[in-house]
């Protein structure tokens, strides 16, 4: 690649394979903007690229990253290529390796690639006692090729385990490695190695894991989470309404109610807007699996609760229980919280969000209509997720929508076959950081009915 | 379009023209304004509240020294306050009137004439004789419908008024489209826009700020209050950051009074100028206070003379 517009479309390639979406539109604009700058400085070339291919602030970091590599002078280039292609064959003897090390009498395992990378990635002696494991039971009496599927399962299960164990930065991680590349050896290595730089860094606790949230900071998410629900509350329709108030006059009913004195408008009829108020309930699962995300779920209760009038709060492990009462006593998260974590009898059970479902709509049909946004908080590890699945099912057509804030990252979306399952009757949304929540609230929870 | 209508203006120029209306900037800000105004498309700008993203408008209209037609947006906004309205008030009377007249035949046409059109900043900005600055503001804050109608309009530049035909844009607007990120704004609208995010300035570029548009204040407060101000971006918990407009309020109202360096009792006596709420206030005064305050400005600002023992220079 040689000519500016090679590279040019080279570095758009790099661009959306890191995520980023750029149109062709765009790239002709990007295009266009350099035949306009005058100078042709470097800090102006990246600013007229970056004005014209990013169009969010999330993307600018992958901007800047994929810049610094992609633009060098050829030695540094070259640098780069030779880094990457040892990375690569680190990589391969890895992979290799991993292959010759996973076998059962003799044969490899069939493996899926994110748990052989997760395999990559074990410390040594836990890599050791599955070798072991895998040896003895290779070499067991009365063990035949057909326990090779068993095997297999109990490996995936082990390696599943492990894979829990990661955070989603690390798992982020494993799947820009797992990147599709484009082939072009020239532009893969820039590609790689933006991918690996991580995140933009530019609001920590916007893009901060939940589980990592500190004590000091939780005042902080509340108040953001408040400024984020306080949209709902005061959405105003595009419909309107006959008022009172001197507002627009409604031409349509003025001239109706005024054909009685043949047309003269003596009394003009008024309109405004309508304020559209959902009905909200909220469901926060508080289940053993569910602690790391406490101090994310319950500023996050709390913060929904001070701000939307017409809210109704429950938390579910094993069954039911609604807290609403508990946010409209007072204005003290930790007092509030206190209180909710003595009294309750969910705090850190196993998971049954059938019977929760089904005891809310029970004991709580009220409150489910078609004005009703329902959302579920929860990781969707769940007991008996077929009869979940029911309920969700049956209460989908009595609200108008369900939510659901899945706190486990998309990349683990995969292995459970319950997400699948209820995604049919809801908008399921990967939520474990704050961006996340953001991006719900802006996208789905504020669209007029 | 008329091509032609572009104000002829080279980077070189832009920048004098910026920095002779106060407004300091980065080679990024200035080669995206110089594209937008270039390429002819209108330039969204996104950043935290008062970082100067409505006054590139000001500026540029002051650079242009053409008319500032603002589109404050506001939530349940439509097209009848964004674009045109008729007078039915005045229509009703004219009715009226008629019918008490002897003169009895209006006609239709005679109702729905330009006399009875009430502009609004976007039909305005069309007509406009002299190419105008169109700053449509906080459009983040208007919902879903209204942001496709209007970016139909931006591509365009013309509109259909059903009683009067279409009106055509004379001259392509400037536009500067300014967000909070208080939604997502579409992909179509962010696709045809030139894009600029403007962040918090570093200590530098903020004592360049504060230099520029209040000349009266001293290199070393402006320094002080710089570092003071940043101190408390990077390090606080702040529900709301102090912004740049803030930086400057508060160095105007040291000045007003007479000091010429930062101490913590005018650190306390003027944090209402810093702190828009009182969580901020409070998370302020728990874990870094006017002492707290001052001691790091003290370390960060080594060079500065001592005046005192209370001082943030000494």
């Amino acid at each position: 690649m040689h000519s500016l517009a090679d590279n040019l479309v080279g570095f758009v390639q790099i661009l959306r394979q890191l995520g980023v979406r750029v149109s062709i539109a765009e790239t002709i604009d990007a295009v266009d903007s350099l035949t306009v700058i005058e100078q042709f400085d470097r800090d102006v070339f990246r600013a007229a690229l970056k004005s014209t291919l990013i169009k969010n602030s999330e993307d600018q970091a992958a901007f800047d990253q994929a810049f610094n590599l992609f633009f060098v002078p050829p030695e540094a280039k070259q640098q780069q290529r030779e880094d990457w292609d040892s990375k690569q064959q680190s990589e391969l003897e890895q992979s290799q390796q991993a292959q010759e090390e996973l076998v059962f009498q003799g044969r490899p395992l069939e493996l899926p690639d994110e748990l052989m990378d997760v395999y990559k990635r074990l410390p040594e002696q836990e890599k050791k006692r599955l070798q072991d494991f895998l040896g003895k039971t290779s070499t067991g009496h009365n063990v035949k090729e057909s326990f090779q599927p068993v095997v297999e399962n109990l490996l995936k299960s082990s390696l599943s385990f492990w894979q829990r164990q990661l955070s989603p930065e690390d798992l982020a991680q494993l799947a820009a490695a797992r990147r599709q590349l484009l082939g072009h050896h020239e532009l893969d290595h820039v590609v790689g190695s933006a991918a690996g730089l991580g995140g933009t860094g530019r609001n920590s606790l916007l893009y901060k894991n939940m589980q990592d949230i500190a004590e000091h900071e939780i005042p902080q998410v509340t108040a953001l989470i408040k400024r984020l629900a306080h949209r709902l509350t005061t959405r105003i329709s595009r419909r309107f309404r006959l008022t009172g108030r001197r507002k627009l006059i409604d031409i349509r009913q003025s001239i109706r109610r005024n054909t009685r004195y043949g047309g003269t408008m003596i009394a003009l009829k008024y309109k405004t807007k309508k304020i559209h108020k959902p009905n909200i309930v909220l469901l926060c699962d508080v289940s053993a699996s569910m602690t790391k995300y406490v101090r994310f779920t319950l500023p996050l209760l709390f913060g929904l609760s001070s701000v939307v009038k017409n809210i109704e709060t429950f938390i579910f492990a094993t069954d039911l229980e609604k807290v609403t009462a508990y946010f409209k006593r007072s204005d003290d998260f930790a007092q509030v919280i206190t209180s909710l974590v003595a009294d309750s009898a969910q705090m850190g059970q196993g998971t049954n969000l059938s019977i929760a479902l089904t005891s809310l709509k029970a004991d709580y049909k009220q409150l489910l209509s078609p004005s009703t946004l329902l959302f579920i908080i929860s990781d969707a590890n769940t007991l008996a997720p077929v009869e979940t699945a029911g309920e969700l099912s049956a209460i989908s057509k009595k609200v108008k929508r369900i939510l659901w804030l899945n706190t486990q990252p998309k990349e683990r979306w995969g292995q459970h076959s319950a997400i699948t399952l209820f995604s049919q009757y809801c908008a399921m949304f990967e939520c474990y950081s704050l961006a996340h929540l953001t991006k719900i609230l802006s996208l789905n929870l504020t669209r007029q009915p | 379009m008329d091509k032609q209508s572009t104000p002829f203006i080279t980077m070189p120029e832009l920048r004098v023209a910026f920095e002779a209306q106060g407004y300091i900037s980065d080679i990024e800000l200035l080669t995206t304004v110089y594209l937008a105004l270039k390429l002819e498309k209108p330039l969204l700008v996104e950043g935290a509240p008062g970082v100067g993203k409505t006054e590139i408008a000001k500026v540029l209209s002051k650079v242009f020294n053409t008319e500032l037609i603002r589109l404050q947006c506001y939530e349940g906004l439509d097209e009848n306050k964004a674009l045109y309205e008729w007078n039915y008030q005045r229509q009703l009377i004219k009715i009226q009137m008629s019918r008490d007249s002897a003169c009895q035949n209006l006609s239709e046409n005679d109702i729905f004439s330009p006399e009875y059109l009430l502009e609004r900043p976007l039909l305005k900005a069309i007509r406009a004789e002299k190419r105008p600055v169109l700053l449509i503001d906080e459009i983040d804050k208007t919902d879903e419908e209204f942001e496709a109608f209007l970016f139909e309009i931006l591509s365009d530049f013309q509109i259909s008024i059903p009683e009067l035909g279409t009106v055509k844009a004379s001259h392509i607007p400037i536009v500067v489209l300014t967000s909070n990120h208080d939604r997502e704004l579409s992909e179509g609208l962010r696709r045809r826009c030139i894009y600029l995010y403007i962040d918090y300035p570093p200590i530098e570029k903020e004592i360049n700020i504060i230099r520029a548009k209040i000349p009266e204040a001293t290199e070393k407060l402006a320094q002080q209050i710089a570092t003071a101000v940043n101190h408390l971006r990077t390090n606080l918990m702040l529900a709301k950051q102090p912004s740049i407009a803030e930086t400057l309020d508060w160095t105007r109202s040291l000045i007003a009074m007479h000091a010429d360096h930062l101490d913590s009792t005018l650190i306390q006596q003027t944090m209402g100028l810093l702190f828009k709420n009182r969580d901020d206030l409070m998370a302020f005064q728990k874990d870094l206070g006017a002492e707290g305050l001052c001691k790091a400005v003290r370390q960060a600002t080594t060079t500065m003379d001592c005046h005192s023992d209370k001082s943030c220079g000494g």
